[in-house]
């Protein structure tokens, strides 16, 4: 089959690999129909998650028909249309028992590695580094789920692959990032970075009941679209100086909810930026915090600061003593995404979120070395990737055409609402 | 050895312990008691903290002078007289010859899983269908109700065959063991089984390890300790990956692309 492959910083590329076969008893393999490059895969891209190997297959945001299933696997069958989570849970453990999902403590095979770096080991990923449990991801035309009787989750036919795709990640994701905010009626929440976890923190702040929605970013065609689309008030960093003009639209309390959907490679002008980008060069930091000093400065007193970013390890100058003196609350972590996929995909169903606005290219495997480098650098308007293992390149223009004929092609932002410019 | 195959299990009693085991039926298949035990019950002692950095110090201030003289002998005079420092800053021990420092050393690991004691002792005490679960087993033939042979790779890739036998068996709470004579490696060990919140069980591993050529040999185990704790741990989380989620998570077999030159072998 063909996968795309992990070969070093700033390099992927799709090789010809052995199909995965099942390997233990609650295995399953599945066809993948639909995949997506998600904000994460740029870390992994960009060289900023340790123990990575070379030949490693991405991708952790996946769908697809079941082909086979292990013995131990009993509510599944082949032909079954699921949605697989990224975190892989065993479904029996303490923290699974507890709605832990992401934390589940038997599914990480390098779970030592794991707990010498992190005190415990968190869940296993796919497509996310061996340190993460070094299952080889969904960025293929076929993936092996590990206890696959407790992840993969049936989607009806009546939706689409693009209308539920973005239940195995961001959209769970988007949605804990919000709820774990604790909205109040009346509540400003804030959200630091516009991609996909960020739009979809939006929406689900305001589904949440979030009053007024502040979006902070410096792709000026992100922040229109959460203007549009969330009718979120826009902070463009690249031109106003952040934390006064987050104070001015604030009243000068600040953000009672604050989001940080960057992560470690945050952008930034300011001196601290710089110091960062020269202490990661050379291997004295692992993170680039600035948009985590941000939301620690702009929150106000007692509010909360929910951090679906992904963190990898030692940040320097990060002033918890904002966060204690105002007594925020932090919540974070990795999505417990079983949690989240039957009330959503009922809201997806209902007609209240619809993600597929998000997506701004429409690629098969092929295009995936492309991709990455336009999605990392935002060129081309790009905002979330989506591929179809099934099609190569040069059939792409035409089958993408004739399957899903709302779309207009590949390249071309769709009619209506999802306009960029 | 299979002349003594026959012998009962004595009752559970509490007081059963290596100096128990001295006076009983299998005392003579069993490595003279008293010396041994005694080294191996013994403590190490340790120059701790301020004392290994002392050592350390030390070595640094050797070589530093000797650098300053930039003389080749100088050198390899200072670099001679600082191998002990380096030794006694690594493993808190000078490097003196025979009983005064072969002391054991200790490998202590905790896990908890997440069933309750007996299913956890039980599914423990098949020792034969351990290899199967655990990486650094790679075969227990069980020779009677008492007595084991173990074969065990070692951090290195090395094979260590040992025969064990159980010195305290209380099914449930705790399974401890000693090795027979002709191991490699002598060794003390205990598994207690504790009652945990939630219907779980502390799985406790207490192992003391006796290497062979005094004090060389406990340089080398001192040293090696680490990644023996760590073999220890990780077969730990296997036997409580199989028994909360009926197998242990794998990525072998799995495809992946081309690999590199340089990440042949195990990814960490």
């Amino acid at each position: 089959m063909r996968a795309v492959c992990w070969r070093g910083k700033h390099e992927v590329a799709v090789e010809s690999v052995p199909d995965p076969h099942l390997i233990n008893p609650r295995d399953a393999i599945v066809k993948v129909t639909l995949t997506a490059i998600c904000g994460s895969d740029v870390h992994l891209y960009d060289g900023f998650i340790p123990t990575m190997k070379k030949g490693d297959i991405l991708g952790h945001e996946f769908m697809g028909e079941v082909v086979e299933v292990g013995p131990e696997v009993k509510n599944l069958k082949a032909g079954d249309r699921v949605v697989v989570p990224f975190t892989i849970a065993c479904g029996r453990c303490f923290y699974c028992a507890k709605r832990l999902w992401s934390l589940c403590d038997n599914s990480n095979p390098n779970g030592v590695a794991a707990e010498a770096a992190y005190g415990a080991s968190p869940s296993g990923l796919f497509g996310y580094s061996h340190m993460m449990g070094g299952y080889a991801g969904g960025q293929a035309e076929y993936v092996r789920v590990p206890f696959a009787d407790v992840g993969p989750f049936k989607v009806p036919e009546r939706l689409s692959d693009e209308q539920v795709l973005f239940l195995s990640d961001i959209l769970p994701t988007g949605w804990q990032a919000a709820e774990q905010c604790g909205i109040e009626p009346g509540d400003t929440v804030a959200v630091w970075g516009c991609g996909p976890v960020g739009q979809l923190a939006m929406l689900s702040a305001r589904l949440l009941g979030a009053e007024r929605v502040i979006a902070v970013d410096r792709v000026r065609e992100r922040l229109q679209l959460a203007h549009e689309w969330h009718g979120a008030e826009m902070v463009d960093y690249s031109e106003v100086d952040m934390l006064p003009a987050i104070r001015d639209l604030t009243g000068g309390q600040g953000p009672d909810r604050c989001i940080d959907a960057v992560g470690m490679e945050a952008h930034g002008y300011g001196l601290d930026a710089w110091y960062d980008r020269v202490k990661v060069s050379v291997k004295l930091e692992t993170d680039r915090p600035t948009a985590l000093r941000e939301v620690l400065q702009a929150c106000r007193k007692g509010g909360t600061v929910s951090i679906p970013g992904v963190y990898g390890g030692l940040l320097d100058k990060v002033n918890l003593g904002a966060a204690f003196c105002k007594g925020l609350t932090l919540k974070l972590g990795q999505t417990h995404v079983h949690r989240y996929l039957e009330p959503l995909m009922r809201r997806i169903e209902a007609g209240e979120i619809d993600t597929t606005r998000l997506i701004s290219h429409r690629l098969t495997l092929d295009d995936a070395p492309d991709a990455y480098r336009t999605f990392r650098d935002k060129e081309d308007g790009c905002i979330k990737v989506v591929m179809r293992p099934d099609l190569s390149r040069r059939s792409a223009v035409h089958d993408l055409d004739r399957t899903e004929p709302r779309e207009p092609g590949p390249f071309a932002p769709r009619a209506g609402d999802g306009q960029l410019h | 050895m299979s002349e003594a195959t026959s012998q009962p299990i004595p009752a559970p009693s509490p007081d059963l312990g290596p100096a128990a085991l001295s006076t009983a039926p299998l005392a003579k298949t069993i490595v003279p008691s008293t010396a041994l035990d005694e080294r191996l019950e013994s403590t190490p002692r340790d120059a701790g903290i301020a004392g290994r950095v002392a050592a350390f110090a030390g070595a640094g201030a050797l070589l530093g002078a000797a650098a300053r003289k930039r003389s080749p002998v100088a050198l390899a005079a200072a670099a001679a007289a600082a191998l002990p420092l380096v030794y006694r800053g690594t493993t808190g021990r000078w490097p003196l010859p025979g009983k005064l420092t072969a002391s054991p050393v200790i490998v202590k690991t905790r896990l908890v899983v997440w069933r309750p004691a007996p299913q956890v002792y039980e599914a423990w005490r098949a020792f034969d269908r351990l290899p199967a679960i655990l990486r650094h087993v790679d075969a227990v033939q069980v020779i009677d109700e008492r007595r084991s042979h173990w074969s065990v790779r070692a951090p290195g890739g090395k094979h260590v065959e040992w025969d064990a036998e159980i010195t305290d068996d209380r099914p449930g709470e705790v399974l401890a063991w000693r090795s027979l004579e002709g191991a490699p490696v002598q060794q003390l060990g205990s598994l207690h089984f504790d009652a945990w919140r939630d219907g779980g069980t502390l799985m406790r591993v207490d192992l003391r390890l006796l290497p062979p050529a005094g004090a060389a040999g406990t340089a080398v185990a001192a040293l090696l300790q680490p990644l023996v704790e760590r073999e220890i741990h990780e077969d730990l989380r296997r036997f409580k990956h199989a028994l909360e989620a009926g197998e242990v998570p794998t990525t072998e077999g799995q495809s992946h692309g081309e690999r590199g030159r340089f990440d042949l072998g195990n990814p960490l």
